[in-house]
């Protein structure tokens, strides 16, 4: 019974913290660039606000597809960020569910005519090849290194010191998918919001903007929580310290990766990217497979 | 502000849509600074967006010209409700020094409502963050419905004169 209600006043809260962090966030953007910026209360405000708009979408809307994209790309970011907290289910799992978010993404976009979301769509389908394949190599590296599938398992407190400097290469490769995955500025080129003005998300607006924005904290929050949880958390934290460290540590990360690497770059262009992405994140994880699988040959 | 606008007054989160209808750009000249440091804008929840979809606020520089008439009926249809239309510049107020002209099928309130105006020409800053601000409070009524048709103008300096 108690778990039960720990897993709703967990569905409930977290949400609410990742919209936090997404605040946190663009405060920091603007302490970098020198402004007062908004409070950080400022992304649920505009939550608040999108729900309290009036919808209006075009009228050749595929609603079908809408709302199976707007289903997948909020489940997709959902689950991962309570299984990542509550450190329960499986890694595999995870990925999927993840992808499924990026899918979700692709199917919103879809559901409408307008050039500017299909250009969307067909640039966030060509980062997501690019991408996701290091974050595959990532997770698989990580899963051959610990020999362990299941989050509990997985998280750092409970791997023995001498694995730790193999562990830093799925650390690395998580380090560049972040900022894609999440969708900041050197690589949002699917979401340029300057430039096909939010691409998938152009034609929607009211509550399901509100839910859109909403996934796209939360795998914010819950790819840092997954980062921290695999590599950074030290050990023996449990209980409310685990919360503490945790978010501290998640807001450490959401600086580094997100804030900074958006503030000291500007936008780079899709074949850029793609090539970025299909040469040094796959080198270091092809690398990495290699060196982690000899390394099993010696008995480590 | 107070605890209870920090946390549920969505007249907080402001998103801004800006048309061009036929402006000479120094008014988008203008409405740049708005986001840099010295203004920050976004400290108010100002935020630009780049589709009329997501906007809450419509500003509208230039006098309405015989192209552009089409395209911005269009896009000022596509803004959902409650929205607020600010006309931003002499040009958008009254045809400016473009008033007459055979070209022209504005200014804009000939063709829709407009619930603000700014003053000058090109407008300052000041006055176009003015009248940002004074769109919170003509947006709060109208999810009240108790806004009433009565537009305000703002001047150069960023006074508010109407009221
Ligand atoms: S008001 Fe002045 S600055 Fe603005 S568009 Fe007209 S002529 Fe240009």
């Amino acid at each position: 019974m108690n778990i039960y209600i720990t897993y709703i006043v967990l569905g409930l809260l977290l949400p609410l913290v990742a919209l936090l962090y997404d605040g946190i966030e663009r405060k920091m953007t603007a302490r970098i660039q020198g402004r007062v910026g908004p409070p950080i209360t400022q992304s649920w405000l505009d939550f608040v606000k999108l729900l309290t708009k009036k919808v209006k979408l075009p009228e050749d809307t595929n609603m079908l597809m809408l709302f199976s994209g707007l289903v997948l790309m909020f489940a997709g970011a959902f689950i991962p960020l309570i299984m990542v907290f509550m450190r329960k289910g499986d890694l595999i799992l995870l990925m999927y569910l993840m992808v499924g978010g990026t899918l979700g993404i692709l199917l919103t976009g879809l559901a409408f005519r307008s050039p500017y979301s299909r250009v969307g769509v067909s640039r966030e389908m060509q980062m997501a090849f690019a991408y996701e394949i290091s974050f595959i190599f990532a997770i698989v590296i990580t899963i051959m290194v610990t020999g362990c599938r299941t989050l509990e398992a997985c998280s750092a407190s409970s791997i023995p010191l001498i694995k730790w400097p193999l562990l830093l290469i799925p650390f690395i490769l998580f380090l560049f998918v972040a900022p894609a995955k999440v969708g900041v500025v050197p690589v949002d080129i699917g979401e340029a919001e300057s430039e096909i003005a939010e691409g998938p998300f152009v034609e929607i607006g009211g509550r399901y903007l509100a839910i859109a924005k909403l996934s796209k904290s939360m795998k914010m929050l819950a790819l840092m929580q997954l980062i921290t949880l695999l590599y950074l958390l030290p050990a023996g934290v449990t209980g409310v310290w685990y919360w503490i460290a945790s978010f501290v540590i998640d807001g450490v990360l959401v600086f580094f990766t997100i804030s900074v690497v958006r503030n000291a770059a500007s936008r780079i262009k899709i074949d850029q990217a793609v090539k970025f992405y299909a040469t040094v994140p796959l080198a270091i994880g092809i690398i990495g497979l290699v060196i982690v699988y000899l390394m099993r040959g010696w008995g480590m | 502000m107070s605890l209870w606008s920090l946390l549920f007054d969505p007249e907080n989160s402001i998103w801004v849509y800006r048309i061009n209808a036929g402006s000479c750009n120094g008014c988008e000249i203008e409405i740049t600074p708005l986001f840099t440091p010295r203004y920050d804008a976004e400290r108010f929840g100002i935020k630009w967006v780049g589709t009329p979809r997501h906007a809450d606020v419509v500003l509208v520089t230039g006098p309405v010209t015989a192209v552009a008439k089409e395209s911005v009926m269009e896009v000022l249809s596509q803004v959902p409700d409650p929205h607020v239309v600010i006309a931003v510049g002499s040009c958008g107020v009254s045809g400016g020094v473009f008033r007459g002209s055979y070209a022209l099928e504005g200014p804009l309130d000939n063709l829709y409502p407009v619930d603000l105006y700014v003053l000058g020409c090109p407008p300052k800053p000041e006055g176009i963050l003015t009248a940002l601000l004074e769109a919170k409070k003509i947006l709060k009524a109208k999810r009240k419905g108790q806004y009433q048709e009565k537009p305000l103008v703002v001047d150069p300096a960023g006074m508010v004169m109407g009221r």
